[in-house]
């Protein structure tokens, strides 16, 4: 109880301490004294102690499982695992709240606490003053209308449990980056508008937002990826992504940060670009906000099934609060938002990046407006409709395989030139390749899954065209230092160096590669359903697949009814897959355990769907190609942008340690690649 | 024309491409999002046409023949008691308990069942994290 009473106290107390923050902010913003410096660092400290202090008492009484408390008995339940237990916080609207708020303070005390002395950054005071305001949006939300320590009048007996789908380890790991990331891309909207304020929109600005948005950008991919392997495992119907608005939700804000990433490079090297860098950072954090709202006013049909609540209007009254505030910032602003008159309009680069733009932006208002066409059209047509999978499939997959054949081209355009440095056979050659590799790897897959989509094979050569820019692009960067230094220290430089530019060429490699088990496994598969006596056997794919007989064993829920396969390839024998059917011992309807084998050509994916009685097993058997790439991209990707964020003092330290020899900061390879 | 003019316009050939894409696909990719008591309403004229409608289930109706993978069901509308007969060919998703809301894609046959292409099942859970329950869909 005792714990319960100081966690409802510091809920109280943040919005005084929030208040108080953001007096100490304006304070340091108007003077800007040493001691209004310390003031206003100490307030964000304050207020990421308090929200600590809320959410470490959740956590304990979650972890206690004192049931006097509703939110407690709500989400947990005897004998759950403490590990969900913890995942609980982020169960319900109001603990998932606090848990928003606990990060963004966090986020608001390290950007306070790193902001060095030696180079003051002018935006440091906006920029938390913006931050404390939206944790005190939180805030209010949180006290008056979702409170996670309410008392039940009677503690309850039981708690309510957890779905057995979500006791899965992807329930800690694919919500907390998605939080991690919707929660960091404020903080490049912070910069933004104190950048907007202050009317110094130039390099610092765009410097710090973009190294926030990569951050926030690479928990949302890993919350995606995690999200989409945890559904092809857990949810056995043979797929990743099915284009439900929860998901659409989460990739909306992704769109734009890829998008911004892009954008404020521009800006960064060229200087164009200003007005749109504003826009993009604020609709991107528009469309996280919009994504809450979507997600948690139940405002729209989802098989995520968020309890609708109060929430979704406060949410869309703040979305439109932030829109108006924004949209008078940037029409206050606009005209100093002027390109600088030495940059050429029309340079095939600022194209490229436009380009890219665009076509990002269109994926995302292709997806926005069938997310929210029921919505829009029992406004307009009084009847809501509905766009089906293939809306999606269609547009977005399109778009994504223009976005992806650009990949290859735009990073071989040399920076510092203004026409076409490099040679066009250059530029055409990853087509080329991509062409007939791609045209090769599309005959086969056909030839093994029959009739695919033009989509998918058009995609996969797309794939392959910016795999092979990217072997040309690293060609051409090392070639000259291997001749000059030799191949270490060659190395050494581009991966430690030049580690943005490498770190991006990872992450455009791993955007490939999952594009290539995107249209592989999306386009070409092979899917039966088949009823098999014991001995008997069939053909999926290039596997053949015999049913040896049932078996059932006691799981610690209840009892696990399996069939015995084996996987046979080539009359070799593969493998053993015992797909499963998990009865629970408290009624629970029973769940599917997917079996898989996978290998780099393809995923062996089986489910027990049912049983015939006399030993029989109806199996739902998929082979998906190139599946894994998607997973193995997924883990380039996320090596890509950790080595992007590496910090550059940290980075010249390793460098000098290993070869002994002081790489100075400014190499004119790397001050003309990589600034 | 100036290189700016001619990028400037190319860009707007593409936003205008895309913008069509969009709308075009929209229109034709999109279904009817009914409940039983509007289906039943619209009668014959709703035979045929792509739709999409919206009620919980009537748990004692299910019969699932898993060798022919056929799942029939009937779902009811919580407000009115309207009732909807429902065939899907496909597996039958894990959670598929009575009174659970869930929301059937595909096409009213004359004889007034309702043949199903798609499942769309929403746990009552109230976790409210993640992925809560499965969809049947052809997957790709």
């Amino acid at each position: 109880v005792i714990v319960g009473t100081i966690g409802s106290f510091c809920v109280r107390a943040l919005v005084g301490v929030c208040a108080g923050a953001l007096f100490c902010h304006i304070a340091y913003a108007v003077r800007r004294s040493r001691r209004a410096e310390i003031s206003s660092r100490a307030a964000m400290l304050a207020m990421f102690a308090v929200t600590a202090g809320a959410a470490a008492c959740l956590w304990s009484l979650l972890i206690q499982e004192d049931w006097s408390y509703a939110y407690v008995a709500e989400y947990t339940a005897q004998g759950l695992p403490v590990i969900y237990r913890i995942a609980a916080l982020w169960a319900g609207n109001a603990g998932s709240l606090l848990f928003w708020s606990f990060l963004l303070a966090l986020y608001g005390t390290v950007i306070a606490w790193t902001a060095s002395r030696n180079t003051p950054d002018s935006l440091q005071p906006v920029v938390r003053a913006v931050l404390t305001l939206v944790t005190g949006f939180y805030t209010v939300v949180l006290n008056v209308a979702a409170d996670p320590f309410q008392r039940l009048p009677h503690p309850a007996i039981a708690g309510n449990g957890l779905n057995p789908l979500l006791q899965n380890p992807g329930m800690t790991i694919h919500p907390v980056n998605l939080y991690l990331g919707n929660v960091g891309l404020t903080v490049p909207f912070a910069y933004a508008v104190a950048a907007l304020l202050q009317g110094r929109v130039d390099r610092e600005w765009i410097m710090r937002a973009r190294r926030w948005t990569l951050a926030s950008w690479l928990f949302l991919s890993i919350g995606i990826l995690y999200g989409m392997r945890w559904s092809y495992e857990e949810l056995g119907w043979g797929g990743y992504w099915a284009w439900d608005p929860v998901e659409n939700a989460s990739l909306l804000p992704w769109l734009g940060a890829t998008a911004f990433l892009h954008s404020a490079l521009v800006q960064e090297r060229r200087g164009s670009f200003k007005r749109w860098n504003v826009v993009l950072v604020s609709v991107t954090f528009l469309l996280t906000l919009l994504a809450t709202y979507l997600t948690r006013s139940g405002a729209l049909w989802s098989i995520h099934a968020f309890a609708s609540g109060p929430l979704g209007t406060w949410f869309l009254g703040f979305l439109a609060g932030c829109s108006v505030a924004v949209a008078g910032l940037l029409v206050w602003r606009w005209p100093r938002l002027r390109p600088p008159s030495r940059v050429t309009p029309g340079a095939p680069q600022d194209a490229v990046f436009t380009l890219n733009n665009l076509l990002l932006l269109a994926a995302a208002a292709a997806i926005l407006w069938g997310t929210l066409l029921p919505l829009v059209s029992q406004l307009t047509l009084g009847h809501p409709r509905m766009v089906t999978e293939r809306f999606y499939n269609f547009v977005c997959l399109s778009i994504g395989v223009v976005i992806v054949w650009l990949m290859g081209i735009g990073p071989l355009l040399d920076w510092r030139r203004r026409r076409h440095a490099t040679p066009s056979w250059l530029l055409l050659a990853p087509t080329v390749a991509g062409i007939v590799a791609g045209g090769g790897v599309t005959l086969w897959l056909r030839s093994t899954y029959g009739a695919g989509t033009w989509l998918g094979g058009l995609g996969i050569a797309a794939a392959i065209s910016v795999i092979g820019g990217a072997v040309l692009d690293m060609r051409k960067r090392m070639r000259p230092l291997m001749r000059r230094q030799g191949w270490p220290k060659a190395l050494l430089f581009i991966v430690v160096l030049q580690r943005r530019r490498t770190g991006a060429w990872l992450v455009h490699l791993a955007v490939a590669v999952i594009a290539l088990g995107v249209a592989g496994s999306g386009a070409f598969h092979a899917d039966v359903q088949s009823v098999l006596a014991p001995g008997q056997s069939v053909r999926v794919g290039a596997y053949d697949i015999r049913y040896t007989g049932l078996g059932a064993e006691e799981a610690p829920e209840g009892r696990l009814l399996y069939a015995n396969l084996i996987v046979e390839q080539n009359a070799a024998v593969k493998g053993a897959l015992r797909p499963a059917v998990l009865f629970y011992d408290d009624g629970e309807a029973p769940t599917t355990q997917v079996a898989l084998y996978e290998t780099a050509a393809s995923d062996l994916y089986a489910v027990l769907l049912g049983t015939g009685s006399d030993g029989s097993a109806v199996l739902g058997l998929h082979v998906n190609p190139l599946t894994v790439w998607i997973w193995r991209g997924g883990e380039l990707l996320i090596a890509g942008a950790l080595l992007s964020l590496w910090p550059s003092q940290s980075a010249r330290r390793f460098a000098r340690r290993v070869s002994g020899v002081r790489m100075p900061g400014g190499l004119p390879l790397e001050r003309g690649a990589n600034p | 024309l100036s290189v700016r003019t001619r990028l400037a316009l190319a860009l707007v050939l593409v936003g205008i491409v895309t913008a069509v894409l969009i709308f075009t696909a929209a229109t034709r990719a999109s279904s009817l999002y009914l409940t039983v008591p509007e289906l039943q309403r619209l009668g014959a004229k709703a035979v045929g046409e792509n739709l999409s409608v919206s009620g919980t289930i009537l748990g004692r109706t299910v019969e699932w023949d898993p060798v022919h993978q056929r799942l029939a069901f009937t779902i009811r509308d919580d407000t009115t008691g309207q009732v909807l007969p429902v065939v899907y060919h496909g597996p039958k998703p894990d959670e598929f308990t009575n009174d659970w809301p869930v929301i059937v894609s595909g096409e009213l046959q004359p004889d007034g069942t309702f043949t199903a292409e798609q499942l769309l099942i929403k746990c009552p859970s109230k976790y409210e994290a993640a992925n809560t329950v499965g969809t049947a869909g052809s997957g790709d």
